[in-house]
């Protein structure tokens, strides 16, 4: 079989019809290339940046992303900026300052603007029809229970008399004579209130701080905190941010921050900042490593080549490669996602070991005649059964992400075997073509001290293992593996920190914390969906569920919530609320409101219009309708709506110090959900990574039985032995180091095993040509290192994880790897 | 001379006896002329503690008889103003600026809670008007007349009574208060508060005592359970 598959490679390798069906193949390629880019041209590109779509998603529950993504299109476009200090007027004047900046400027929208007191005429006047169908709570409660007392009906009516004579009586938002039981205000400023802790004037928050200083007062004492609020204005056309705006944002409010008065601080809290840092650091992290290895990589190069043609060359071979595979994960996606193309082109790195391997047989390998390198046809011919098998075993490795649910591993996967191909491809069909032929006497004139120390470098692993008998490597082996398998039995412990994918810089962290201990708002990742038939249905389930909440409010569970049904109860609840208030003030045989308004002072006339107003409000009811159009946004984002023949809403939470009740209130009702994003996504993370490493097991599996079906002993498993060394010594050091291992770290690992296994199936052909195979092998090692090691100093946890875990794999790759050629030589 | 003496005896009479029927240094009688907000802000004894009686009257729509109510208050400038309407019931509270604490007739505190906006944003402006502290005032309103009486009745500047309208700056505070008008001498004698919607808000202030700290009992209706007068 070996001799058979050997024979037919060469044969079918040779073949001039074999040629011209790879460079056939490689025009087909590149036509297929150029028609997915211009359906890209045509159809636009969509690079997908945001830190959300980045973050596993939860179960594919088109109801829940739909929920998290309304809720997440709210929250991501506020910005909160925070003046603080003792000085109260100093603080105001620098609020008051940025406010008119940002009231000129059309990429913000101020919350509580000029807009506002229109906005509150709009709302009331839409509500005003309906005010004798609503209650608060406290009303309710009141009037609702089965035997109301004469006392209850004048405990009402005694508040609405003392509230004549109040002092603060003057700020009633309605008039006396169409409210005079204060039912409808009452209801009114307990649906919209804001914060207690909360004053909001012309534009601004004065927030008292609730933690440190009970009685804080704006202008006397303690420190001042003054909040700006605005909602950045979507500049794309999906209703989104881009990362630019995202930057101008960001840009504008450091520098004003380095501009307020001394004795002023200025905290921001939004995810405009925490995305323009993330794209900061990954670009300063990508430009200093890029350059970094960038330079490593073309001084050695230099060294090995005295040319820059190969580095040149394999640089377009993998851009070639990536390329490609940026068009079909596009045309397969319809987007491209950041992680793809970054994790998706250094796994597509592992294909400058062709280049290399082609190079250094080009330079390094003797030919028939004396005088000359080989030529680049001898030189692809001697290494492409290797490559190719090479190829082979790499894209099972990588093609087993398929298998992943997570649409972004699907996309890596298909980034990752396209673009394997088409470097492969056009390694072995362009390179022939484009590559000339070194002079020998060049090379040895000038190269041969570099050669001979680049040779010696290489060479060392293997002198190290030469050294030793089989038996003796065997025990190594083994001894490596028990030491591991103990580390990892210790130790090792997986992540499922969501914090991996990105840590904000302990500046933004502190200034969110601080905003949100002052001003808390309700959670974008923690919510209830609510699902019924009907729009009734829902509203009353919501108010069901209301009952249930309030009862945690009193235990301290959640500090408070907000729900559609607040701002527009069902129209059951309207109905009983209309039937209470009737039967307790405006019964003909007890007409306790005509007889209060009498009290007071009102006229016969105006008590008649009230009563005739009250009669004509029977059979109008507050509908979704009237109450949409005029709502604010926070509380607009509440109702999903129709969906898949249902209708759904969210119930916002704020101050959630336990979550289990809130599961368990879910798990008890029908049709209720309740989403916590935050464990959705780390639970997901998790099982991510369980995925991808059974994922990596398989490969391993697959490679292993492909390579023994190709070899035919089970010594040949040696080449498979060796990236699983690399990989499980790695996995053990980071356990010692308590490091936990992450899906980043599993990615790392395909790489390792991409670029292990090239390097053993090279060293397990049996050739006189070793050195040279060994000094490819070593600039492959070195400049994965460099390119990937240098990452794993990237501020990004993410990078790192992944960086440390190809720098370690290399390493220990390149040192294990000569075992392979010493086993073989035996 | 002698044949024109009735005659001076006569003005002398009348002014004695308008002097002794028109309230003290009613405004309305002097001859006004524009003064400034620091002027005014001078003439006003700034005191740490303020106690007096009050008489408010509201006209509302619709309604045939104004409102009226009587009471005492307390205004302390760091801790916040005490309300206590005695007449036609009782009915007190003490709006502090996180929490509005009510008082039963006994003085005992009877309920403590959180003043919501609208609460928040009267009781600062109430604030501000007990303490006639107008320039704090003119942040939040715009000054439409400021007048001072010329010459006082009895020749002592420093009482000389004055008259601010304003009307408020911001959108918000439009809502409910369309101009509001301050009275007063040394101390504040009268508000006049004008709603959007056509209602009015009178409030006389009388026997007003400036003072450095409260009395123990007045520190009292300050302070909730938890804290205690010295």
């Amino acid at each position: 079989m070996n001799k058979t598959f050997s024979l037919f490679s060469s044969v079918f390798f040779s073949r001039s019809l074999v040629s011209r069906v790879l460079k056939g193949s490689f025009i087909a390629w590149i036509l297929g290339a150029v028609y997915l880019y211009a359906n890209l041209w045509f159809g636009g590109f969509t690079l997908e940046t945001s830190l959300q779509a980045m973050m596993p998603k939860g179960d594919a529950h088109e109801l829940v992303q739909k929920a998290s993504d309304k809720l997440f299109s709210i929250s991501a476009r506020k910005i909160i900026v925070l003046f603080s200090g003792e000085d109260s007027d100093k603080v105001h004047s620098e609020a008051l300052k940025l406010k008119e900046i940002l009231s000129t400027n059309t990429h913000y929208a101020l919350q509580g603007d000029t807009s506002v007191s229109n906005e509150v005429d709009d709302l009331f006047s839409s509500l005003y029809p309906y005010r004798f169908n609503v209650l608060s709570d406290h009303h309710r409660q009141l009037l609702s229970e089965q035997q109301v007392s004469e006392q209850q009906f004048d405990q009402v009516i005694n508040d609405a008399f003392k509230a004549l004579f109040e002092v603060t009586s003057m700020a009633s938002i309605i008039a006396v004579s169409d409210d005079p039981l204060r039912l409808f205000e009452t209801w009114f400023q307990e649906a919209y209130a804001l914060p207690t802790n909360i004053l909001f004037e012309d534009g601004l928050f004065y927030i008292a701080d609730k933690s440190t200083d009970k009685t804080a007062n704006k202008e006397t004492r303690g420190i001042t905190h003054i909040a700006l609020i605005a909602d950045i204005v979507a500049d794309r056309e999906d209703g989104k941010l881009s990362l630019d705006i995202q930057n101008d944002v960001n840009t504008f409010i450091s520098d004003y921050a380095s501009s307020v008065a001394s004795g002023v601080t200025l905290a921001r809290s939004g995810l405009a900042f925490h995305t323009a840092e993330a794209a900061a650091r990954a670009k300063g992290d990508i430009q200093w490593v890029g350059i970094g290895s960038t330079l490593g990589i073309i001084v050695l190069m230099m060294l090995a080549f005295y040319s820059l043609n190969p580095l040149l060359m394999s640089l377009v071979s993998i851009a070639f490669g990536c390329l490609s595979a940026i068009a079909a994960v596009h045309y397969a996606f319809g987007e491209l996602h950041i992680l793809t193309l970054v994790f998706g082109a250094s796994l597509v790195g592992v294909t400058i070991d062709y280049s290399l391997h082609f190079f250094v047989s080009l330079y390094y390998s003797p030919s028939t005649s004396d005088d000359e390198h080989a030529s680049p046809k001898q030189a692809l011919n001697s290494i492409l059964p290797e490559i190719s098998l090479g190829l082979l075993t790499t894209l099972i490795g990588y093609s087993c992400l398929f298998q992943s649910t997570l649409p972004s591993l699907s996309q890596i996967a298909l980034f990752s075997v396209v673009g394997l191909c088409g470097s492969w491809l056009f390694v072995v069909v362009a390179y022939p073509l484009v590559t000339r032929t070194p002079k020998r006497a060049h090379s040895l004139q000038s190269r041969e001290a570099v050669k001979g120390l680049l040779y010696i470098f290489s060479a060392a692993p293997t002198l190290m293992w030469a050294q030793l008998s089989k038996a003796k490597i065997v025990a190594i082996f083994i001894a490596m593996f028990i030491f591991s398998a103990l580390a990892l039995a210790g130790k090792f412990q997986w992540s499922s920190d969501v914090r991996a994918l990105y840590k904000p810089s302990p500046l933004l962290l502190e200034n969110d914390i601080k905003i949100r201990g002052l001003l808390s708002s309700f959670a974008a990742n923690q919510f209830f969906i609510i699902l019924a038939p009907s729009q009734e249905e829902l509203l009353i389930k919501e108010e069901n569920v209301g009952l249930q909440l309030d009862e945690l409010i009193a235990r301290d569970v959640i500090q408070s919530y907000d729900a559609t049904s607040r701002y527009v109860p069902s129209e059951n609840r309207q109905r009983q609320n209309r039937q209470l208030i009737e039967n307790g003030f405006y019964r003909s045989e007890k007409p306790r409101a005509k007889t209060f308004m009498s009290d007071v002072g009102f006229s016969q006339e105006v008590i008649n219009d009230h009563y005739t107003a009250f009669g004509q409000s029977a059979s109008s009811l507050m509908r979704l309708e009237d109450w949409m159009p005029v709502a604010a946004p926070h509380a607009k984002a509440l109702w999903i709506g129709a969906i898949n023949g249902q209708y759904a809403s969210i119930i916002g939470l704020k101050g959630v110090s336990d979550a289990a009740p809130l599961s368990l209130l879910a798990a008890e009702a029908a049709d209720v959900m309740f989403v916590d994003n935050v464990e959705a996504m780390a639970s997901n993370l998790n099982r991510q990574t369980l995925e991808s490493f059974r994922l990596l097991v398989l490969a391993y599996a697959c490679i292993a039985l492909l390579i023994l079906l190709r070899y035919r002993a089970m010594s040949s498993l040696v080449i498979v032995i060796i990236p699983l060394t690399a990989s499980t010594i790695s996995l053990a050091i980071f356990s010692i180091a308590a490091i936990e291992i992450s899906l980043f770290h599993v990615f790392g690992l395909f790489l390792v095993l991409g670029l292990g296994m090239d390097y053993g199936i090279f060293l397990s052909k049996k050739t006189s040509h070793n050195n040279a195979k060994l000094l490819a092998i070593t600039l492959s090692a070195l400049t994965s290192c460099l390119s990937f090691g240098l990452l794993s100093l990237s501020s990004t946890p993410m990078i790192s994880a992944f960086g440390s875990t190809v720098l370690l794999g290399s390493v220990l790759n390149l040192i294990c790897v000569p075992v392979v050629a010493r086993l073989n030589a035996d | 001379m002698i044949k024109n003496q009735p005659y001076y005896f006569f003005l002398a009479y009348t002014a004695l006896v308008f002097a002794l029927l028109c309230p003290r240094h009613s405004y309305s009688d002097i001859t006004p002329a524009e003064v400034s907000i620091d002027d005014i802000s001078d003439r006003v004894q700034q005191a740490n503690f303020l106690s007096g009686a009050f008489t408010q009257s509201r006209t509302l729509k619709g309604l045939t008889r104004p409102l009226i109510s009587s009471g005492k208050f307390n205004f302390w400038r760091s801790e916040g103003l005490y309300w206590g309407t005695e007449k036609p019931f009782f009915s007190a509270a003490t709006y502090k600026s996180d929490r509005v604490i009510g008082w039963t007739k006994q003085g005992l505190a009877s309920s403590e809670s959180v003043p919501n906006q609208i609460q928040k944003r009267v009781g600062k402006i109430l604030l501000q008007i007990i303490s006639s502290d107008v320039n704090a005032l003119t942040k939040d309103f715009k000054v439409i007349s400021s007048l001072r009486a010329l010459k006082n009745t009895d020749n002592t500047d420093n009482l000389n009574p004055w008259k601010i309208e304003l009307t408020p700056k911001q959108a918000i505070t439009k809502k409910f208060i369309h101009t509001l008008t301050l009275v007063g001498d040394q101390f504040l004698q009268e508000v006049r508060i004008r709603a959007a919607n056509g209602d009015e808000t009178k409030i006389l202030f009388s026997d007003t005592q400036a003072a450095d700290a409260p009395n123990l009992d007045q520190c009292k209706l300050f302070l909730s359970s938890e804290k205690t007068c010295q």
